[in-house]
């Protein structure tokens, strides 16, 4: 194996690229090493995008070159556990869950124990090595394809993550939970979290994943979701993003939706300095729906980009995408949602709403639709609009005692509102509404009254 | 209660009130009427801090407070309460959730305990059995999809709630049925008392025939050029404004000023 003698504009700090693949997901079977190995290559090919990449024109990832990208690799101590441990009980984040710290499995935070035998939620890092087995086919797949260096990063990189599996038409009715946490070691830590969701035939089932970064150093996270639905699947996917105030994350997911399957998603991106979030859907299959759903809030300087990419290759299919984001201060946003029609994807239906409410003069929303429709018989519309909270729905709300912050705050959760709403039910939705409820306070610096 | 001197309002530049006197006594109900676009809402609005509308000149007294002074949520906390002609939608937040909101802000302000949600639930039922209002209303997406009746339904439970020292209906009666229209004037009935006044914006006798006003004005043009009892509500539904404006401009004086 050949190591790179300098890669012009990445911060290794004279670490070995391809060493650390190697290095990292040890105990790994050969072909996860030989994936590492490639795509660890792809990304030095290409280093971290500029602005000058159409993908990335609107957000700067120098915040990013400026930490060092080597994964932690040791235990996370106590202390951040218990951290971790006591966020997830005020979250009401409970069992069937898995935990990472910094991008590894924390066994005594994990209890998959109530999960029925046709369902599997494990690290890939179990020593009997079953998860590979379970994931060999899956693994990698998509996000090979996915030509962001990010995608290729976290390959190269990882060095554990879960593998969840419903076989054909399980079922599970409660959420399931992934965590991946990132904290200072002290200083800023770099992490990889890697996820893989395979749903059986006809399985149906709820997972969260939540993102927190705790601490006030530069976490990165970097991280990689693989969905799988096979034939008549039906999944509800949440992924909640709280970085904080100073963490730094960029995350993918890739979805591939088979014949009669539905995928319904619900992304909030409650704050953080940099977040950056593809979320990429492929049909593969005939008369299956999508619906994805995403609020992002963003105060102080950060900076929250979505992009969605959603790739309509067959006929017959349904995609529906509802985002909206508020920005205070001087932050930015992004919404970039393309909408790929092939040729021959006929009675296509696709409908994409991007909202966003800008909470002072300074912060600024970049939206753009991308429509590339190559196929005559189908429906597809878009809408985007941004403004400033209504003057006249304020004062009806201040004329009933509210003052100006407590009532702008509640106009901007009730505008976000209905988004969480659709994307989750029972104890997700409480658990989106008080991420929600956190990131507006913030926002607006104002508590909401309850 | 209030006392409104030579009252002069513009929006985007353009006069609308033109010089309001209005004095509402404790315990009083004042009926105001006028033809469409005469200013009536305006001045409602500009009563309750709407920050769109200039005040030229002029002077209101509140309670003794000078109530241009106060910012909107500040006169809600004094009391003063509006019913709005076109109560605003507002996604995503219910009507139970906002209006535990408002009541708590104004019980902070005077001091009370702000009431725990199992506290603000029952008073919410009792005042929403009272009122006969759907149940499923208060948990919906404020005003959102509301009938405009409904709406107004909407604006009197939040009255009789937060139980205002001066209710202004700006025609809170139009589009009732009938026993909405009851159950509206009930309402207002509940709440007097010798220390609250009413303001009743209406176009229509029809509510007066439920609470008697003592005192009706007509308002054209910016300004309230006739006032009298609640017999002048009658006239004005049998004979219309003409004659008023004709009085008006033969030069005739308001009747009754208070
Ligand atoms: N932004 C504005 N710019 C100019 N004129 C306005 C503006 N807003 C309202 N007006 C005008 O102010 C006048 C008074 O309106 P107002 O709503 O107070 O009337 P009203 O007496 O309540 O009428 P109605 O009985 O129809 O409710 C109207 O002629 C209206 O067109
Ligand atoms: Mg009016």
């Amino acid at each position: 194996m050949q190591a790179p003698s300098s890669i012009s504009g990445l911060n290794l700090s004279g670490l070995n690229l391809l060493a650390l693949a190697h290095q990292s997901a040890a105990g790994a079977p050969t072909w996860v090493h030989d994936l590492k190995r490639d795509e660890a290559v792809r990304f030095q090919e290409t280093g971290f995008p500029s602005l000058h990449d159409e993908d990335w024109k609107y957000t700067d990832v120098s915040p990013i070159r400026s930490v060092p990208i080597k994964p932690v690799l040791q235990d996370p101590p106590n202390a951040a556990l218990q951290l971790v441990a006591a966020r997830l009980q005020e979250l009401g984040i409970a069992a069937p869950r898995v935990v990472f710290v910094n991008g590894r499995f924390v066994p005594t935070l994990s209890d998959t124990d109530g999960l029925p035998d046709r369902v599997r939620l494990s690290p890939f890092s179990e020593p009997s090595g079953q998860s590979w087995v379970f994931a060999e086919r899956n693994f990698g797949r998509l996000s090979s394809g996915d030509p962001s260096p990010f995608a290729a990063l976290n390959t190269g990189l990882f060095v554990d993550g879960a593998v969840l599996y419903f076989g054909n038409g399980a079922a599970v009715e409660e959420p399931i939970h992934v965590v991946f946490a990132s904290i200072e070691t002290p200083g800023p830590a770099a992490a990889y979290p890697r996820l893989l969701i395979l749903m059986g035939h006809a399985a149906e089932g709820t997972v969260a994943e939540t993102y927190l970064s705790l601490g006030r150093a530069s976490t990165f996270a970097n991280a990689v979701t693989e969905v799988h639905l096979q034939e008549g699947a039906i999944l509800s996917h949440c992924r909640f993003v709280a970085a904080g105030e100073a963490g730094l994350h960029v995350g993918a997911t890739e979805a591939l939706l088979n014949a009669d399957s539905s995928y319904r998603s619900l992304q909030l991106q409650n704050g953080g300095r940099l977040v950056r979030a593809d979320l990429n859907v492929t049909f593969g299959g005939e008369a299956a729906e999508c619906v994805l759903n995403g609020a992002y809030v963003g105060s102080g300087t950060q900076h929250l980009d979505n992009h969605t990419r959603i790739d309509h290759a067959v006929p017959h299919c349904t995609s529906r995408q509802l985002y909206k984001g508020m920005v205070a201060d001087s932050a930015t946003a992004v919404f970039n949602g393309k909408i790929v029609v092939r040729p021959g994807a006929q009675k296509t239906d696709a409908v994409q709403t991007n909202k966003n409410l800008l909470l002072s003069t300074r912060a600024t929303v970049d939206a753009k639709p991308q429509l590339e429709i190559l196929a005559d018989d189908v429906r597809c519309t878009h809408g985007a609009a941004s403004g400033p909270p209504n003057d006249d729905a304020l004062f009806y709300l201040r004329s009933r005692g509210l003052d100006a912050e407590e009532a702008i705050g509640l106009l901007a959760y009730g505008f976000a509102a209905d988004v969480v709403r659709a994307g989750a039910t029972g104890s997700l939705r409480l658990l989106a509404d008080t991420l929600l409820k956190d990131a507006v306070s913030a926002a607006v610096k104002s508590a909401i009254p309850v | 209660m209030l006392e409104i001197r030579n009252l002069h309002a513009s929006i985007d530049g353009k006069e609308i009130l033109k010089g309001i006197d209005l004095t509402v006594g404790e315990g009083e109900v004042h009926a105001v009427m006028g033809p469409n676009g005469s200013g009536k809402s305006t001045l409602a609005q500009v009563l309750a801090g709407h920050p769109a509308y200039a005040v030229t000149a002029g002077d209101v007294t509140y309670q003794g407070m000078n109530l241009l002074d106060l910012a909107p949520e500040d006169r809600a906390r004094e009391g003063l309460f509006l019913a709005f002609q076109y109560p605003v939608e507002i996604p995503g937040v219910s009507l139970a959730y906002f209006l535990k909101a408002g009541l708590n802000a104004q019980r902070k302000h005077r001091g009370q305990e702000e009431l725990d949600a199992m506290e603000f639930l029952e008073l919410l039922r009792t005042k929403q059995t009272l009122l006969d209002f759907d149940q499923t209303m208060l948990q919906r997406s404020l005003n959102e999809g509301f009938s405009g009746g409904e709406k107004k339904r909407a604006e009197i439970l939040q009255m009789a709630v937060l139980e205002p020292a001066l209710a202004i209906l700006d025609e809170t009666d139009s589009g009732l049925d009938i026993d909405s229209l009851r159950t509206v004037a009930d309402a207002v009935e509940q709440l007097r008392a010798p220390d609250r006044s009413t303001i009743i914006v209406t176009h229509y006798q029809r509510i007066l025939n439920y609470i008697t006003p003592d005192y009706v004005h007509v308002l054209i043009g910016g300004r309230i050029v006739r006032s009298g009892g609640s017999d002048l509500a009658h006239q004005l539904e049998a004979r219309g404004y003409d004659w008023v404006r004709d009085e008006v401009a033969a030069g005739g004086r308001p009747e009754v000023t208070r």
